[in-house]
């Protein structure tokens, strides 16, 4: 209201304050508009099995207030104050703003009620319910960190975080010269409180030294239920001040529990010394250890050493709970900002996570390698950060959609067929040279489709297209946002690399076609830094992030898997490959040239992916194993105690390369199998050029297990610095969060 | 002629019966002739052979024919000699070429000033279309232009406004590059005006992008003020340019 807006305060009065004329009267005074509707008493029930359902305490007398309400008034927002009244939101009409203050936590707070021996009481309900009530609004507030992130985690709607708004009021210290120490508390009589204050005694109680020299003072409602005449008990107070200056010190000894402490923010506001457990102080933003004792006990010890030392010990508990408070007051008044600009533009552009689809036609989430890998890593980057959603190019049967399910997909992977069939006589133009250059992934239907899908959805604030073959389709975007286009390979460097071999590749495409087509987006990733320097050259007004593959790397210190797989007498290589013919050619040559003279010792070869179809013909010795493709490749190299990589040409960055080392695995690698790698000699890669090499390279590593050890410590310490998936994706996630 | 019933292929004697009934035969005989035509060359090469040795060896004496022996003898063991040759540099093994020049490519560039028309293609959020004096913001409350990052150091930055929806929008408007709030100040009250200011980007700043952020404090439709466009409108930009400051 200080911002201006003229505010109709709609109560529902479950608390019976229409009793009290005063309330009523200063309530009519300060709201623009004051209606109050008397809380119609009648016996709830739960139609959520022992969980009440969000709608269980929602009466129709509301629902015909507010639909009343609604029509008189044209509302630019609606707050609605707990879940549990959320159906109110559904009553306004869609221009209408809808924001839900959450104050607490509702799921599942009745076993954390029992699982500190007491009887849920208040609202509690599960997760699914809840979701369905944050489902109705544009804007959901959470009093808290913990509790943004747990309705984050249930809703695709924008959560933020609002504290507790209070005046900040110091008071002064008191002298503290009565030779105990007065410790205060303050609270209502739930049954939390209850609890946590037996707790507290109990532990105080036990302690004879410190009992004699503390005196507690306890003010609120929860006097009510003491009987113990060493406790000075003020009873309800008017002004908490009043409570302040009785005492030298507050505690919080609050077992357990959600949202944010009022009480701890009482003592707050006034600077006050303050020792707490880390359930009470949840949402202040301390590191102070005696603001987040771990238990009650631990407060306890805290008091005790406080009791010994008052004249150093409060005064730095003053200076921490200050610096907590101006912290607080920083953070409130951010919050405050960003809501009074909400209401004030009827937008929540800046409070709401950006909203990006990734546009493919590979099943990422199924076994594979290298694309898949890559495509699953770069949406694990993005989903921590934003909304993003997959529009897939394929149809999802039922065991794909349990496969979907299993990989937390559920609801992010979205199958063009969905749209397919309204999408016909949508109007699609794709862009000339993106649909002639890849004739063999051009179908109109694709087009029409995602054109279909995005003019249904809300807006996306970026739109990621993987490989150059869907390119075509940044033509089916109805509107300006940040198109990105990740190549995985420069195609044109590829096709020659590959036609000096004397091989074909899938994608032909001259360089001149394919920097056209790229200038077409807004963004381009490149995988590694070479190709990264030749986009920036050719394409000097457009944007080139460099994104290597991102892995998550192994975390010994050497790796568990390498023992293991050591255990075994004989020493294991692999090579993981998928079904192309570069690989083939490249496994063809090792199998050819340099295996008949490493297997005179005692080495296997075990080879996995899909390129094991392309070798099914060849005969092959009994200590070479084709495995195929594997659900996980993590279990293909735990097996091994070395990775190859013979390739001879390709482009890009070559992901099996990069899973190796992540994994911890020495990797022995043509020129070409290290590309993009930085410092491959001592980021535990071993580069052979020639027959000799590669051969020299399996003995020294098979004959050589402290060298083994020395590697996979290289590897690891490399693909960490070059490959994590923060430090891959960073560019496009800061490039993202910067729109 | 007799009439040959082959089913279907039934032959009138008006045609040329030879040509249809060898046709329809034809799939059906192994006509093994390539194995025939190379037994039939060996055969001919022999005897020729026999019987070039038969006149050579024939008409000369003893010593002769032993001569003529060795000489015939010397002679299959030098072909066989280059056959051999021949044959093991076909099978010789070469070494792949692991190292294929692929050309490095040259230093990429940063620019000293970067010029954004805003009636252009640009690359940002929440703009709307292009008109001909430049682009409106909206419909959300927060604006940004991404361009390819210049090199480290000051610069001066212009940004042209050409009109304003609401009183105050532009003189309440924080600008943010790359994250940090600009001090910018205004040319002159009323529009079309410039906001003009300075900025360091450090040598810390590593991304290979900058960013220009604006905030709306307010959004409003044209038809709130009586016209009949429902665009929810904030600021109207006609360029933005940076330039280095030479020290």
């Amino acid at each position: 209201m200080s911002a201006g807006h003229s505010v109709t305060f709609f109560l529902y009065d479950q608390e019976g304050v229409i009793s009290n004329s005063n309330a009523i009267n200063a309530m009519r005074e300060f709201w623009s508009e004051f209606v109050i509707i008397p809380h119609k008493k009648f016996k709830r029930k739960k139609t959520n099995g022992r969980y009440w359902g969000i709608d269980d305490w929602f009466n129709e007398d509301i629902e015909s207030a507010i639909k009343f309400l609604a029509l008189q008034n044209n509302y630019d927002a609606v707050i609605c104050e707990y879940v549990f009244l959320s159906k109110a939101l559904t009553l306004f009409d869609k221009h209408v703003i809808k924001i839900l203050n959450c104050h607490d936590r509702m799921s599942n707070r009745a076993d954390l009620l029992q699982r500190n021996g007491l009887l849920p009481d208040f609202f509690y309900t599960t997760p699914d319910q809840e979701k369905n009530a944050l489902d109705r609004a544009d804007l959901i507030l959470a009093i808290q960190g913990d509790e943004k992130c747990f309705f984050q985690s249930i809703t695709k709607k924008c959560v933020v975080e609002l504290g507790h708004p209070f005046d900040v009021d110091i008071i002064q210290l008191n002298s503290g010269q009565t030779g105990v120490l007065r410790v205060g508390y303050l609270g209502s009589a739930n049954s939390l409180n209850i609890k946590s204050l037996e707790v507290f005694l109990t532990g105080l109680w036990n302690r004879r030294d410190l009992k004699e020299k503390v005196k507690l003072v306890v003010a609120g409602n929860i006097c009510k239920v003491i009987d113990d005449p060493n406790i000075k008990c003020l009873g309800f107070v008017e002004d908490e001040r009043n409570f302040f200056n009785e005492i030298d010190l507050f505690i919080n000894p609050m077992i357990d529990g959600t949202g944010l402490k009022i009480k701890t923010l009482s003592a707050l506001r006034h600077g006050f010394p303050f020792i707490a457990t880390a359930p009470a102080s949840i949402g202040l933003p301390t590191s102070t250890p005696e603001h987040t004792c771990k238990s009650v006990e631990n407060l306890i010890d805290y008091l005790e050493e406080i009791v010994c030392n008052p004249q150093e010990r409060l005064p730095e508990l003053r200076n921490a709970s200050l610096i907590c408070l101006e912290a607080y007051k920083r953070r409130i008044d951010q919050q405050i900002n960003g809501l009074l600009r909400l209401l004030s533009t009827r937008s929540i552009a800046h409070l709401r996570r950006k909203r990006v689809l990734l546009v493919t036609d590979i099943p990422f989430w199924e076994p594979g390698v290298g694309s898949h890998s890559r495509i699953f890593s770069l949406y694990k980057a993005l989903q921590t950060e934003f909304d993003c959603q997959v529009f897939f190019y394929g149809s999802i049967w039922p065991d794909r959609l349990e496969e979907i399910e299993n990989s937390g997909l559920k609801d992010i992977i979205i199958s063009y067929k969905n749209y397919e069939s309204c999408a016909i006589n949508v109007s699609f133009h794709a862009d000339e040279v993106a649909s002639a250059r890849a004739k063999w992934a051009y179908h109109e239907i694709f087009g029409k489709s995602l054109a279909q899908f995005l003019g249904e959805q809300d807006r996306y604030d970026a739109v990621i297209f993987e490989y150059l073959w869907l390119a075509y389709l940044r033509s089916a975007i109805p509107y300006k946002t940040i198109s990105i286009l990740d190549t995985h390979d420069l195609m044109a460097p590829r096709e020659y690399r590959c036609a000096i071999q004397g091989l074909r590749t899938r994608f032909s495409i001259s360089l001149m076609d394919e920097v056209a087509i790229l200038e077409k987006f807004d963004v381009i990733i490149a995988i590694q830094n070479e190709e990264a320097s030749w986009m920036e050259r050719l394409l000097p007004s457009k944007i080139v992030l460099c994104c290597p593959h991102g892995v998550e790397v192994e975390n010994e210190t050497l790796p568990g898997r390498l023992k293991l797989s050591r255990r075994n007498k004989h020493f294991r290589i692999g090579f993981v490959g998928g079904g192309s013919n570069e690989n083939a050619e490249a496994i063809r040559w090792f199998l050819r040239e340099i295996w008949p003279v490493v297997r005179q010792l005692n080495i296997e070869l075990h080879i996995y992916g899909n390129v094991c179809e392309k070798l099914r013909d060849q005969s092959l010795d009994s200590d070479v194993t084709l495995h195929g493709l594997l659900a996980s490749l993590d279990v293909a190299y735990a097996h091994c105690d070395a990775i190859i990589n013979p390739i001879m040409h390709g482009g890009g960055l070559k992901i099996k390369s990069v899973e190796a080392i992540a994994h911890g695995k020495p990797l022995i690698a043509s020129p070409e199998g290290a590309v993009g790698i930085e410092n491959a000699e001592t980021s535990g890669i071993i580069i052979a050029r020639s027959r000799g090499e590669f051969i020299n390279a399996v003995l020294r590593l098979a004959s050589n297990p402290n060298e083994c050890d020395l590697m996979s410590h290289q590897a690891i310490s490399a693909a960490k610095k070059q490959f994590s998936l923060s430090a891959s994706f960073s560019p496009l996630v800061a490039l993202l969060g910067s729109l | 002629m007799k009439l040959i019933n082959l089913g279907k292929f039934g032959m009138s004697k008006h045609k040329n019966d030879r040509m249809d009934f060898l046709s329809a035969v034809e799939p059906f005989v192994d006509f093994e002739l390539q194995a025939s035509r190379r037994m039939f060359i060996d055969k001919v090469i022999v005897a020729r052979c026999r019987d070039e040795l038969i006149e050579r060896l024939s008409n000369s004496n003893f010593q002769d024919q032993i001569n003529n022996l060795i000489e015939i003898i010397s002679e299959m063991k030098a072909e066989m000699h280059y056959l051999k040759a021949a044959y093991l540099e076909k099978v010789r093994y070469s070494e792949p070429d692991f190292n294929i020049a692929i050309p490095k490519p040259p230093e990429t560039i940063h620019p000293d000033a970067i010029d954004i028309d805003m009636r252009g293609d640009i690359t940002g959020v929440n703009w709307w279309h292009t008109e001909p004096t430049g682009r409106w913001a909206g419909p959300e409350n927060q604006s940004s232009i991404q361009f390819p990052a210049l090199g480290q150091g000051k610069y001066r930055i212009e940004i042209s406004v050409v009109s304003e929806i609401d009183d105050g929008i532009v003189d309440d408007m924080p600008v943010k590059l790359n994250g940090s709030v600009l001090m910018l100040k205004r040319s002159k009250n009323g529009f079309p005006c410039e906001l003009v200011g300075e900025v360091d980007v450090p040598p810390t700043y590593r991304l290979p992008f900058w960013s220009l952020k604006f905030e709306f404090g307010k959004l409003k439709t044209p038809r709130e003020n009586g016209l009949p466009d429902d665009r929810r409108l904030a600021i109207m930009l006609d360029r933005i340019r940076l330039i280095r400051v030479v020290v």
